[in-house]
């Protein structure tokens, strides 16, 4: 038996063209079998939705420019949730991405008390798993600050405690919110489009108009007329601290960040930041050594050179690298669930608990996280794209 | 040239024993008795973080109520109470375990709704423990009942009935309240000994299970205090699959089978001297012995006339069982609704004839 098979197998890897029909039809087998498999599988599921229509029937803590209630439907929890994801993965890219940037930079510094603690920095973080931190974060600092009761405040602007970081905010009164915001997205668009109206005609011209302040004058006189005729009101929201019993304090306005949000940003866009720092130091090496000598030889100072000759070069190698680790983010958002932070996983989780109907929820969960990392995705690889275009 | 038209062939090959095979992709046994009989041993999903319910202890042996029942049920079914894989099931995947067959049956502190028996396709034998929904505050936060938690911020456990009827309570009096949802026991545990919360919620059995082993480095459990009302029921029993009736019978009625026995007064103590003499036909019928040297009587489940023996010899009736798990975590039975219910609780066995 074993000699038949060596034997028939030698025989169908003797030619190129043996081998190829091989791993071809082994390989599309393969492929069909399983799509098979998948679709017997998914129709012997019930993939009914109705659920998610009845009331949610639980509270969420971490709301912002949300105002859901435990009386609203699952759907609306669910999207809640899902905000709440998505605005801790944009906070994280962006925070991440300035962490990784100079940690990067700072890593290539001459200097070399600054350079050693960049890689300190790198090998802590870079090293233990990111649920570990994130745990160590939030029981070992967030929730190690003082109590509520004895919380300290700044001034009476900002207070501190273990129920989260408050900050003066404002609030936005009107009841045209909506028509206001969809009418600022219609004009960024707008100025876009009169910038590249604006490029055409200098292209024709000799005299040529400056486009970027012409479009930004647009768009800010175009928003206070739209800020007029929509009546919104800015009114300051400052945070107050108040108590309702005998031991009840409570945070009242401004912008609360829990502990949980708190814990979980920061562990993301530390751990995030210390890739980011090394996909950054190591686009930079790539660069020619030839750039920088060149950069120095017609004068331009330390900050010029980095700025104007080897970050716009470092940005083309790093973009598809920095990409994976957006998405990753985005992915890795969900370990919050750990700590309580009411994003997308652990609300579909407490649906879930609540109305049954697992696989259902967990294909939402699956296409949510999918679109998500879809724009990201394509937000990326059109920047990608307009920086390699500039390399021709 | 032949051999690979033949390889050409074997996708097709392999798909018709896809086909074959995925036409059967219910691999969920119909008749979970008799695959348990021929197994020989019983799978049954437990919760492993509750002392007094379930609990892994130190040793890794796993202790509990419910992990009495499935020796029960292990016992009665194989006759041999050791027979049991116990399979730690979380909150959140617990009916899905029981629906993809991965258990045989659910006995994880888990509530008998309306909504889970219908749409979770499950069904809810009898009652192991009447529980009903507590609320945990520190001793010293002078919190003495729920009003004073108004605008609180309350940790809950996520995977439970609980969130609902916290929010059903406090809605219903239009005060406010907060919600930290937290995924485990000791997350919770850790934002409400920092503070992060000023009550913690959940059934009262988990809160005294939680409250004894609370850490003697944070006071211990005097620093807790469990607020005397209660916010919902909370009947805690066995769960098995829908459309399995026999299977559902048999572990239905050896729950009761302990109960029956309780009130009989027979124990696992003094077991053998009813065997051989049973009191009343009653008693003859529970052991599955023959009253006055006449015929045994069958219950008709499918399994041995004298399983009761077996359970009742190697676990105990209701009453041990209770005292064996619940007792030392500090809820005593007496004046509470799993008292007998000749003794003032609601504890009672459907005659078993």
């Amino acid at each position: 038996m074993y000699k038949k098979l060596s034997l028939y197998i030698s025989w169908i890897t003797k030619t190129n063209r043996r081998r190829k029909y091989t791993i071809n039809t082994s390989s599309i087998s393969f492929l069909l079998i399983f799509t098979i498999y998948l679709s017997i599988r998914l129709s012997t599921l019930e993939l009914d939705f109705n659920f998610l229509s009845q009331p949610a029937g639980f509270s969420m803590l971490n709301q912002w420019l949300t105002d859901y209630q435990s009386s609203d439907s699952r759907i609306i929890a669910y999207l809640t949730a899902s905000f709440n994801t998505i605005r801790l993965v944009i906070i994280a890219i962006i925070f991440s991405t300035l962490i990784g940037l100079i940690i990067g930079i700072s890593r290539l510094s001459s200097n070399w008390l600054i350079s050693k603690m960049a890689l300190i920095y790198i090998n802590i973080f870079r090293n233990t798993p990111l649920l570990v931190q994130i745990v160590f974060w939030y029981i070992a600092i967030f929730l190690n600050f003082p109590n509520i009761s004895e919380g300290k405040n700044i001034s009476e602007l900002i207070f501190i405690s273990n129920r989260g970081l408050v900050i003066p905010w404002f609030n936005i009164k009107s009841q045209l919110l909506w028509i206001f915001i969809f009418g600022e997205i219609i004009l960024i668009t707008v100025s876009f489009l009169l910038r590249s109206f604006i490029n055409n005609i200098n292209n024709n011209k000799e005299t040529k108009y400056p486009e970027n302040i012409l479009s930004i004058v647009f768009f800010i006189i175009c928003s206070f007329i739209l800020l007029f005729l929509t009546n919104i009101s800015f009114t300051l929201d400052l945070p107050t601290l108040t108590s309702q019993g005998p031991n009840i304090f409570n945070y009242n306005g401004g912008l609360l960040m829990t502990p949980e949000f708190c814990a979980v940003l920061l562990g993301l866009s530390v751990y995030t930041g210390s890739f980011i720092a090394e996909i950054v130091r190591g686009s930079i090496q790539a660069l020619p050594k030839g750039q920088t000598e060149a950069a120095m030889s017609v004068g331009l100072s330390n900050y010029q050179r980095l700025t104007l000759i080897i970050l716009p070069q470092a940005l083309r190698i790093m973009i598809p690298s920095i990409t994976n680790q957006y998405l990753n983010v985005t992915k890795n958002s969900s370990l919050a669930v750990v700590i309580g932070y009411s994003e997308l996983f652990l609300v579909s989780g407490i649906i879930i608990n609540k109305a049954g109907h697992a696989v259902p929820m967990y294909f939402m969960i699956i296409v949510t996280y999918q679109c998500i990392s879809w724009i990201i995705s394509i937000g990326m690889n059109y920047l990608n794209k307009r920086v390699q275009l500039i390399d021709n | 040239m032949k051999k690979i038209y033949l390889l050409l062939f074997t996708p097709f090959i392999l798909l018709f024993f896809a086909c074959a095979t995925g036409d059967e992709s219910s691999s969920v046994p119909s008749d979970t008795l008799a695959t348990v009989v021929e197994r020989g041993i019983l799978h049954c999903g437990i919760k492993d973080s509750q002392p007094g319910f379930g609990y892994l202890q130190p040793d890794g042996t796993y202790a509990g109520q419910d992990v009495e029942y499935c020796k029960a049920v292990a016992a009665a079914v194989l006759g041999d109470a050791n027979k049991v894989k116990y399979v730690p099931a979380t909150a959140k995947a617990r009916f899905e375990m029981l629906k993809a067959g991965e258990i045989d049956v659910l006995i994880r502190t888990t509530t008998w709704t309306a909504s889970r028996d219908a749409s979770l396709k499950s069904s809810f034998a009898v009652t192991t423990f009447y529980d009903g929904q507590g609320m945990m505050v520190k001793s010293d936060s002078g919190i003495t009942s729920m009003k004073d938690l108004t605008g609180a911020t309350i940790c809950v456990t996520t995977g439970t009935t609980t969130e609902q009827n916290l929010d059903d309570w406090f809605t219903e009096r239009n005060l406010a309240y907060q919600q930290l949802a937290v995924e485990n026991d000791a997350g919770s545990q850790a934002a409400f000994i920092a503070g992060r919360c000023d009550g913690w919620t959940g059934d009262k059995s988990n809160l005294a299970g939680q409250r004894s082993k609370y850490p003697s480095d944070a006071g211990g459990s005097d620093a807790l205090t469990i607020l005397p009302i209660t916010l919902s029921k909370e009947p805690l029993g066995p769960v098995t699959r829908d459309n399995d009736s026999k299977w559902f019978d048999v572990v239905n009625w050896i729950v009761i089978g302990t109960i029956a026995a309780e009130e009989m007064g027979i124990s696992s103590q003094n077991l053998q001297a009813h065997i051989a003499n049973p009191k009343n036909k009653n008693q003859a019928r529970l052991l599955g012995v023959g009253w006055d040297g006449g015929e045994v009587t069958d219950l008709g489940l499918g399994i041995s006339a004298d399983f009761m023996q077996k359970v009742l010899y190697q676990v105990g009736n209701y009453g041990e069982i209770y005292a064996r798990t619940i007792e030392p975590i500090g809820i005593p039975r007496s004046g509470s609704l799993n008292a007998l219910w000749t003794q003032g609780g609601i504890i009672y066995a459907p005659p078993m004839r």
